[in-house]
């Protein structure tokens, strides 16, 4: 049986191929994945919580490890103290049906027809101060308490008082909190997706539709559903509607003037695309024009 | 089982070698300066015809591509030296010469002749070959050892994949082109002779040809062309202008091995440079083509 029985052309790739994909991006574009404070990005190789594996080349052009971000407020400061922190993507795994096994229980312990997998390790953390911090850093002053019955007596006086307040000055710049290094955590993370061709015919797309998601070993159970609903919502508003590709048409041009190539999906398999044999499959029907 | 499999049906190549040999178009003139010669070309040719197939044996065979030339000229301009006859004195006195013959110029103009040989009819011929895909790694001579693959695709040095068609048997079947225009040549200039005298009296030509002797010989004779005329049109188009090697090396060089029909950078870029990053490029291992009768397919692994 030809490759190309049901279409002009064909292109498959191989999860495995796909997984050395993700390692080659997360060696050469590190900053996509690791993301954290000044602080942490000035001695990453240390600090973060899990290591990364950095091509040599992103150091000899001193491109980024880690995408610098803001620290994380302590709400009720004013924004004036944060918290340093991290988070990573550590590793992601593309499984293609017939799954490799170790999928959760929770997400039914194997994948089904035309499903695929993604296992995607997180290591986060935040930078808890100590003692020492906190005494470094004293809380911004508070207006001083109210006595009940003083309001009168002392009215000309308190006037006098708010105006020690520091009053209408400007804030003080935002602090992060220093410490030695962050409270680390890992999370493995486990979602199955499948691919649906949806819209009208003149404008069809293929969009991966998440059918579950599963967060592994967090305690408690209400914990675990929290995060894993916050989790499942930003993906279903965010990463899904960004993945989908339209289908009717690419359009390639040839070299030395010679027209272009339209591609477009064919319509002839049962599933275009196709999760199917550690494979990501595609059938494309091809025309040619000036 | 490769990590990356694109195959293209039969059907598919038959679309695309149809559209490529609709819209081939190869244009081209030239001319060259010899001295009392100028001779050129214009030529533009398409390609019509045809079929391909892909075949079990790992080769592609192409049938009967018909080479049609729109326009397939040469020209021959000619500047004879010029001659004076005539205009001796008959009847001299003492006084002077009471009564000339008349005084008779020829070849005035430059060129004297121009000839126009229209070769499209003859260049009527098809082509047939059977090539096989062949894969090799070009390894950039110009890249110093040790230079990284970055440093590499600035100085524009990249390492590539690149399919060849491995031409087993080529038929192009081309014509005689000194024979042929040397037969046109002469006839042209038979009757460019005959126009370019024709202004003279009957007796005129007559004696400027009786002088100079048959056409084609006062041509030689004037300018000393040598008797072989087939042989020196021969070095003419093939030599100095090139047009024999011409068409052969526009067919080859779609054909032939020597040039990639296709280049796979590598390593591949799946992601650009984007605001001082660096590009994200994956290398590709045991890149190969082959073809069966359904289909060509290509994989690579990733490295």
């Amino acid at each position: 049986m030809a490759l190309t029985d049901h279409s002009d052309l064909y292109g498959s790739f191989h999860e495995r191929g796909m997984n050395r994909i993700f390692e080659h991006v997360r060696a050469k574009r590190p900053s996509l994945f690791n993301y954290g404070t000044q602080w942490v990005a000035d001695r990453w190789e240390e600090r973060l919580c899990c290591p990364v594996e950095v091509a040599p080349e992103v150091l000899q052009r001193n491109n980024p490890v880690v995408t610098v971000e803001g620290h994380l407020p302590v709400p009720g400061t004013g924004g004036v103290y944060g918290l340093n922190w991290a988070m990573q993507v550590a590793d992601v795994r593309i499984d293609i049906h017939p799954g490799d096994g170790g999928l959760p229980k929770e997400l039914g312990g194997e994948l089904h027809d035309q499903q695929l997998s993604l296992f995607v390790k997180i290591c986060a953390g935040v930078g808890c101060p100590g003692p020492r911090a906190f005494e470094q850093f004293p809380p911004a002053p508070q207006p001083p308490f109210e006595i009940p019955g003083s309001e009168d007596r002392d009215k000309p006086d308190r006037d006098h008082d708010k105006d020690d307040l520091p009053r209408d000055e400007p804030p003080a710049l935002p602090v992060t909190l220093p410490v030695e290094e962050l409270a680390c955590f890992e999370l493995d993370v486990y979602a199955t997706a499948h691919a649906e061709v949806r819209g009208p015919a003149h404008a069809r797309t293929v969009e991966l539709v998440l059918d579950g998601l599963e967060i592994v070993d967090i305690a408690p159970e209400g914990l675990e559903n929290s995060l894993e609903c916050y989790l499942e919502t930003m993906l279903r508003y965010v990463v899904m509607p960004r993945l989908r590709i339209l289908l009717p048409v690419f359009v390639f041009d040839l070299p030395l003037g010679l027209g272009s190539v339209a591609v477009s999906a064919a319509p002839a398999p049962a599933h275009n695309p196709a999760l199917e044999d550690d494979q990501l499959k595609v059938f494309v029907d091809m025309e040619v024009t000036p | 089982m490769a990590d990356i499999t694109v195959a293209a049906s039969e059907a598919a190549f038959q679309d695309f070698f149809d559209h490529v040999r609709d819209n081939f178009a190869f244009a081209q003139a030239d001319s060259v300066d010899l001295g009392p010669f100028t001779a050129g070309y214009d030529i533009d040719i398409r390609l019509k015809d045809g079929s391909i197939d892909l075949r079990g044996d790992n080769t592609v065979s192409i049938k009967e591509l018909d080479i049609d030339p729109v326009k397939f000229e040469g020209y021959v301009g000619i500047d004879l030296p010029g001659r004076c006859f005539g205009g001796f004195c008959i009847l001299p006195t003492p006084w002077g010469c009471a009564i000339r013959a008349p005084r008779i110029c020829v070849f005035d103009d430059d060129p004297d002749i121009a000839l126009t040989l229209d070769l499209a009819p003859f260049l009527r011929t098809e082509v047939s070959f059977i090539g096989s895909l062949l894969t090799q790694y070009f390894v950039n001579p110009n890249r110093p050892p040790g230079m990284d693959y970055l440093t590499a695709e600035d100085a524009g040095l990249e390492n590539q994949w690149q399919v060849f068609i491995d031409t087993e048997t080529v038929d192009i079947d081309l014509f005689d082109f000194a024979d042929i225009a040397g037969d046109l040549l002469e006839a042209a200039l038979d009757t460019a002779i005959d126009q370019l005298l024709g202004p003279l009296p009957g007796w005129a030509k007559d004696l400027v040809k009786a002088i100079f002797g048959p056409v084609i010989d006062l041509v030689r004779a004037i300018l000393d062309l040598p008797d072989d005329l087939d042989e020196w049109l021969s070095d003419l188009f093939g030599v100095s202008l090139g047009l024999g090697d011409l068409v052969t090396q526009v067919l080859l060089d779609y054909f032939a091995r020597q040039y990639p029909i296709s280049v796979v950078e590598d390593p591949f870029p799946i992601l650009g440079p984007s605001n001082g990053l660096i590009p994200v490029k994956v290398p590709l291992r045991d890149f190969a083509v082959r073809v069966t009768d359904d289909e060509m397919v290509a994989e690579a692994n990733i490295g």
